[in-house]
């Protein structure tokens, strides 16, 4: 074949693809690192608190009160509470809410954005650290004395500044929000006390 | 003129091959096949380690009569023992959380959290701190526990506690509720004693509970929560073999002197004292 055939047909192959779409830019592969959940706007970084207290007043039609205290052990926050105003025999859900009033979501604890809800007993990475089990009335008082491995006084996870709710019925630690009906007492931790 | 022919034949056959490439990539593809029913490698291996898990767990023995016995009166030290041993080795009964917190500030009693060995239960009538001697004797309780639950192929389960530290007020308390409570002074509130019970035991994974699933399963994920999970609620079914194996090591320990134990006739608990022989 004469050599001006190659090279008229070079020419049209070239002008077919100067008229071509450009090529799309080199997409990048999608990051596998996990994203880690943006903090809430109203997020508190705290520091230097080895204690916390709130007092438990009636909510609703709820007549539970006392008092809710926390302290820093080195192995973990104690959590010990003495309540009074609650039913004769039952249990009562016990929760540390992501909110800081007692308006707040009671189906929403502390640490729901990093676990799901679980047993108080699960191990760290596998609860909330709002999910405190339940208080178990006898006679319609309750007494709950625990070192709490995953609750923090310190840090943006901190307790301190957060609402704590007694329910009416049991926690399930399966169901979201722990299923465990009205809020009948509340308090806000305060630190120090 | 034949080679006019053969330039005729060749075009058709070119256009016949083209039209059937053209039908071929016009016909859409086929639906894709439906979720198989079948297992998937993930599914598999949690089947396997499963069965294998349950295996092992019916062939651990429970203890036999004489084993149990051992720790049941009048076979095993009485209670007067234990409250003997523990007013020699523990502090004085603790009155108040001042009391307490003065305790903790000498050192000579000690936070009392879940470890990998054993978990701590909301506790009631009691509180959560005990001597250090105690602690470490908890500790060696779960190693050994640990232990002979490897032996027998065993993932690492922890016992329970249900009691620790009691204050007279809870004491009393106590005695309100539950017969098993002792009238007076109780052992607890040395800070010498816990109670252990015998039905629950929670799972505490270890690298060796892995499923031997290809890292890009889609299924390795939810395969490996649902091991963990039935082999956490395994041990509920079991729990009578696991009795076994934690019975058979607070013997052993009983018998080398390092801790009393009395198995209790109305709670399904072990009530054990740090034993230290040479106090």
């Amino acid at each position: 074949m004469p050599l001006t055939t190659h090279g008229g047909a070079l020419a049209a192959l070239l002008a077919v693809a100067a008229c071509a779409d450009p090529a799309p830019p080199p997409s990048l592969p999608p990051d596998p690192t996990p994203t880690v959940p943006a903090l809430a706007p109203d997020t508190v970084d705290v520091q230097g608190v080895s204690r916390a207290m709130a007092r438990i007043e009636p909510a609703g039609t709820g007549r539970a009160s006392g008092t809710v205290r926390l302290r820093d052990t080195g192995v973990g926050v104690r959590v010990l509470a003495e309540i009074e105003g609650l039913s004769r025999s039952g249990y009562h859900g016990f929760q540390v809410l992501r909110g800081r009033d007692c308006e707040a979501d009671p189906a929403v604890h502390l640490g729901a954005e990093f676990a799901p809800h679980g047993s108080v007993y699960a191990l760290p990475g596998e609860r909330q650290a709002g999910n405190l089990g339940n208080i178990r009335a006898d006679r319609g008082r309750g007494r709950y004395d625990r070192i709490d491995p995953v609750l923090r006084l310190d840090g943006t996870a901190s307790a301190v500044g957060r609402a704590i709710v007694i329910r009416a019925g049991r926690d399930d630690a399966t169901s979201a929000g722990g299923a465990a009906g009205d809020v009948i007492g509340c308090g806000v931790f305060e630190a120090g006390a | 003129m034949m080679r006019t022919i053969l330039l005729v034949i060749g075009a058709l056959a070119l256009g016949a091959g083209a039209g059937w490439f053209a039908r071929e990539a016009a016909i859409p593809p086929p639906p894709p096949p439906p979720p198989s029913d079948r297992s998937t490698p993930a599914l598999d291996s949690l089947d396997a380690a499963l069965l294998r898990l349950r295996s092992r767990l019916e062939v651990l023995r429970e203890p036999t009569s004489d084993q149990a016995n051992r720790l049941r009166r009048p076979r095993t030290p009485p209670y007067s023992d234990h409250l003997e041993m523990a007013d020699s080795l523990g502090v004085p009964p603790v009155r108040s959380e001042a009391d307490l917190a003065g305790h903790l500030r000498a050192g000579r009693l000690v936070p009392l959290a879940d470890t990998e060995h054993y978990t701590v239960r909301i506790l009631e009538h009691s509180k959560p701190f005990v001597l250090p001697g105690v602690l470490d004797r908890l500790d060696e309780l779960g190693r050994r526990f640990q232990g002979a639950l490897a032996e027998a192929g065993l993932p690492r389960y922890r016992f329970t506690i249900t009691s620790a530290l009691r204050t007279a007020d809870l004491q009393r308390d106590l005695g309100r509720t539950n017969r098993n409570a002792t009238a007076g002074r109780s052992s607890h509130e040395y800070g010498a004693s816990v109670d252990i019970v015998y039905t629950r035991y929670d799972l505490q994974p270890s690298p060796a509970d892995t499923l031997d699933v290809p890292f890009a399963d889609p299924e390795a994920d939810r395969a490996q929560r649902l091991y963990s999970r039935w082999a956490a609620d395994l041990a509920g079914v079991y729990d009578d073999r696991l009795f076994g194996a934690l019975a058979r090591t607070l013997g052993a320990m009983q018998d080398e002197g390092r801790l009393l134990v009395l198995l209790e006739r109305e709670l399904p608990v072990f009530h054990i004292t740090l034993d230290l022989p040479e106090a």
